[in-house]
């Protein structure tokens, strides 16, 4: 039997109860939606932690020196060779920065606070938070620059402010504590409190020289937006070769937490289909099953007139998956209209959520995001799900002796026996149009 | 006609003018006759059945989950050093400054560890400070602590990864990164200079008698303990202190029990709640409540949606059924409610599939207890989530009933929907409908 008949069929099938096969299809519409939208949440929450690790000083790869991470100081820093970039991909780079991070404590009038200095050229931050961050006073000039930039939440608790003085307590090159005072240039702004608690900034040139050393403790490399982890093992290798002796480490090895988030997100994909799908999978089959019952009549005039069986079995699934196709399309334009008012993010910090999502290293202002991978996903095990649903009524059809079926018997032997049972059952369950 | 109907149509139900007694009697058979109507598309009713069974299985479950697992995320992420609540100086918890402390510390934790429902109290000092061994320095958090309360009620004391816990003293109890940050270990010096209340430097010269590691890195790298009373003396902080620290009977209820205890405090103290403590736990719940709670929404739409369309069939099929009840007598109300009964039966068959495949997955795993997955990135995010190692769901009425109650609800409106039409059905053309 040619597709283009079984499909005309179908179509016409799925006419004849309109208002059961409508309900179905906003079943079907719900679910899709949710699934969508839920996957738009949880890929919105692992791009976000993504992005704020990568924003964070971090980068995609970044390269230390053995040690460093367990005791940071500029003991475990390293001379930048000078050809280091000549293997890179210059395609693929959103840019680098060389930084020296070494922990301090800071003291103003006041308060005593310890944060990490780090000494940047503010020109190559562009792949950092601090390049972007809103800055009140003036941001660094450039890596000779030998004032400080210096986070909002610490300057308020060490109750300092623009153009105020600091002392820092940093250990020198030769072991020594040194005591440095800086001017307060500009006090910036982060998305996360903990960052502005955290990090203090300098120019790394100027902080090499404060310091007495020619070293730099990191070199943070981050790839363009596109990059996959392909790309990113291919720089950690050609990294590797290029500082021969020294730790490169991917971000994931960095921050596991959010690794481990991120990981989760992929999973959570199929987990939701999984529950959601199988809410519906019960009505599904309900829905053909009682489609297949009461045409029992009819596909045994088919059978009789010479349909093979699994033209009615392919009958039936394709009836099912256009059900299932249309409800796809209506569910993806349900969800696209609900996620279209939230594509630029929902600002959580109106409901009082911003410290938990600053744990899981998320900002407040949450932006779902929709792939197309993900919806295409949903849509074909979708109309999978359909076609496997409805196989277990389109084989019941099967089963039914044409001539049995012709009688208005349900079920072959089965139906047979307990229409004898209870003849007067039949009336009831003859089909009843709408 | 079937042998159900016919029964159903027969004296008392059928005859109208019957009152509210013929009614009552008549519900054992309702009953009855809603079982045989289930009984007559199996396939259908399992279908009914078996959404409604995973819809109540799936949220009973996870509902169970949640609970047991946010009683012991509080315990556990308070009883690293937190505590349940805290008496503070009014402003020292928006501007923690060394001057706004609570006077006569120790003797009003004894007085608050006396009052019901608190199990312990204990005071604590603090000050940032520059730790110095050699010459490496770092700054650090030093905790002036009561060390045989704080060990009576945190878990702290026993994360000793070496040495132990503030033997003497001079004693200092260093995290395990800031020791090696220092360079120090067990037996060795440290010096911490700070800023005393009054102004002036602060000094003081202790032993480091203990290493931990909590896994938390922040109070690994920048967390030192020392006993009460050496931090008073050399801050100048006399017997005053920044929080006394509280536990109650369990962190659930501990913002009760804080409410009731805080008209007891003296004037100059207020007390927080770990809510306001450690908000990131409370807003995490709450997150994960809401997120949760859409799923379980969603779930049982979906299913309620499903019997309403298995209703409808219903209706369909029987409509020349139900125009043969009317035409002998029986009032559309009968009918309406000899559905919902079956809707009725639908609901009760999934409730207790449900909620026995509920408490078949969930009481071992009560018991027992489960851990999550143990690989090093999934134990970083739990200690620096500070849940708990094993997980413990708990059954409770929450659980077992919420979603129970939904789904009735749900179910008897899926099943009222299309039931109503029968109250528009005329008899005679009811009888022609399968014509």
């Amino acid at each position: 039997m040619p597709f283009k008949l079984l499909a005309q069929l179908a179509w016409r099938n799925l006419g004849r109860h309109r208002r059961r096969n409508g309900m179905l299809l906003a079943a079907i519409a719900v679910a899709v939606a949710g699934v969508v939208l839920l996957n738009t949440m949880l890929r919105g929450m692992e791009g976000e932690v993504r992005e704020v690790v990568l924003d964070n000083l971090t980068g995609h790869v970044k390269v230390l020196r053995s040690g460093y991470l367990a005791d940071p100081g500029i003991r475990h820093g390293f001379e930048l060779p000078a050809d280091w970039q000549a293997g890179l991909d210059a395609e693929a780079l959103r840019g680098w920065a060389a930084r020296l991070r070494v922990p301090t404590v800071v003291m103003s009038e006041r308060e005593t606070r310890g944060a990490q200095l780090v000494g940047v050229d503010p020109a190559r931050e562009g792949i950092s938070f601090i390049g972007r961050a809103s800055v009140v006073g003036e941001p660094l000039a450039g890596a000779q620059d030998r004032r400080l930039l210096m986070g909002r939440a610490l300057a308020e608790q060490l109750r300092t402010a623009v153009g105020r003085r600091v002392v820092l307590v940093t250990q020198a090159a030769d072991g020594r504590a040194r005591e440095v005072g800086y001017r307060v240039a500009g006090v910036y702004e982060s998305d996360f409190a903990g960052l502005e608690k955290v990090f203090v900034f300098t120019g790394a040139a100027a902080l090499q020289e404060t310091l007495g050393t020619t070293f730099v403790t990191e070199v943070s490399v981050r790839l363009s937006d596109a990059a996959d982890e392909r790309q990113q093992g291919a720089l950690a290798d050609t990294l590797g070769a290029a500082f021969a002796g020294l730790d490169v480490l991917g971000w994931q090895q960095l921050e596991p937490q959010a690794a481990v988030i991120v990981e989760m997100a992929d999973f959570g994909v199929f987990i939701y289909f999984a529950v959601v799908m199988g809410a519906l999978v019960f009505g599904l089959v309900n829905a053909m099953a009682t489609a297949v019952m009461e045409r029992v009549r009819e596909m045994g005039m088919l059978r009789a007139l010479g349909m093979r069986p699994a033209a009615v079995v392919a009958q039936v699934m394709v009836e099912c998956s256009l059900v299932m196709a249309l409800g796809v399309a209506l569910g993806l334009g349900l969800a696209l209209a609900v996620f279209a008012p939230f594509a630029d993010g929902i600002d959580l910090g109106a409901f009082d959520l911003d410290k938990s999502l600053a744990q899981m290293g998320m900002r407040a202002n949450f932006v779902p995001l929709m792939t197309a991978a993900d919806v295409v996903l949903v849509a074909v095990l979708s109309v999978a799900l359909g076609a496997v649903a409805s196989l277990y009524p389109a084989v019941r059809a099967v089963r039914v002796p044409p001539l049995a079926a012709l009688t208005g018997g349900r079920f072959g032997a089965a139906g047979q026996r307990r229409k004898a049972a209870r003849t007067d059952d039949a009336a009831a369950n003859s089909a009843v149009d709408d | 006609m079937s042998a159900a109907a016919a029964s159903l149509a027969a004296p008392p139900l059928a005859t109208g003018e019957r009152g509210a007694a013929g009614g009552a009697s008549a519900l054992p058979l309702l009953t009855r006759v809603a079982w045989r109507n289930l009984g007559r598309r199996r396939l259908r009713t399992c279908m009914s059945v078996a959404g409604i069974g995973f819809a109540i299985l799936l949220v009973s479950t996870f509902t169970a989950l949640q609970t047991g697992v946010y009683g012991a995320w509080i315990d556990t992420a308070t009883g690293i050093l937190t505590g349940h609540a805290q008496v503070q100086h009014p402003d020292y918890q928006d501007d923690p400054r060394m001057a706004n402390v609570v006077e006569d510390a120790a003797a009003l934790a004894e007085r608050v560890a006396e009052l019901p429902d608190v199990v312990g109290a204990t005071p604590r000092a603090e000050a940032f400070a520059l730790v110095s061994a050699g010459e490496r320095s770092f700054g650090a958090l030093v905790l002036g602590v009561d060390a045989a309360r704080e060990a009576e009620m945190f878990a702290l004391p026993t994360q000793a990864a070496a040495g132990e816990y503030l033997p003497n003293p001079d004693s200092a109890y260093v995290g395990e990164t800031l020791a090696a940050n220092l360079g120090v270990a067990v037996g060795d010096g440290v010096l911490v200079l700070g800023s005393a209340a009054e102004g002036g430097l602060a000094a003081l010269a202790l032993n480091v008698d203990g290493i931990f590691a909590t896994g938390q890195a922040d109070l690994d790298r920048s967390l030192l303990q020392v006993p009460l009373a050496a931090l008073q003396s050399a801050f100048g902080l006399e017997d005053a202190a920044h929080r006394v620290v509280v536990n109650t009977t369990s962190g659930e209820r501990a913002p009760s029990v804080a409410a009731a205890i805080a008209p007891t405090l003296p004037a100059g103290a207020r007390l927080l709640d770990w809510r306001t403590l450690m908000p990131e736990i409370e807003q995490g719940i709450r997150f994960d409540r809401v997120t949760a709670d859409m799923i379980y929404w969603l779930l049982m739409l979906l299913v309620a949606m499903s019997v309403v369309n298995a209703f409808m069939m219903t209706v369909f099929e029987r409509t020349p059924e139900f125009g043969m009840l009317l035409a002998v007598g029986m009032r559309p109300n009968a009918i309406v409610g000899l559905l919902l009964m079956e809707g009725l039966q639908v609901w009760a068959l999934g409730a207790i599939c449900g909620l026995a495949l509920c408490v078949v997955v969930v009481v071992p795993l009560q018991i027992v207890g489960f851990a999550l997955p143990d690989n090093e990135a999934m134990r970083a995010m739990n200690e620096q989530m500070m849940m708990p190692e094993r997980l413990h769901p708990e059954l409770g009425g929450k659980a077992l009933l919420q979603a129970p109650l939904v789904m009735l609800v749900g179910t008897l409106f899926a099943a009222l929907i299309p039931a109503l039409r029968v109250r528009r059905m005329r008899p005679v053309e009811a009888l022609r409908a399968e014509e």
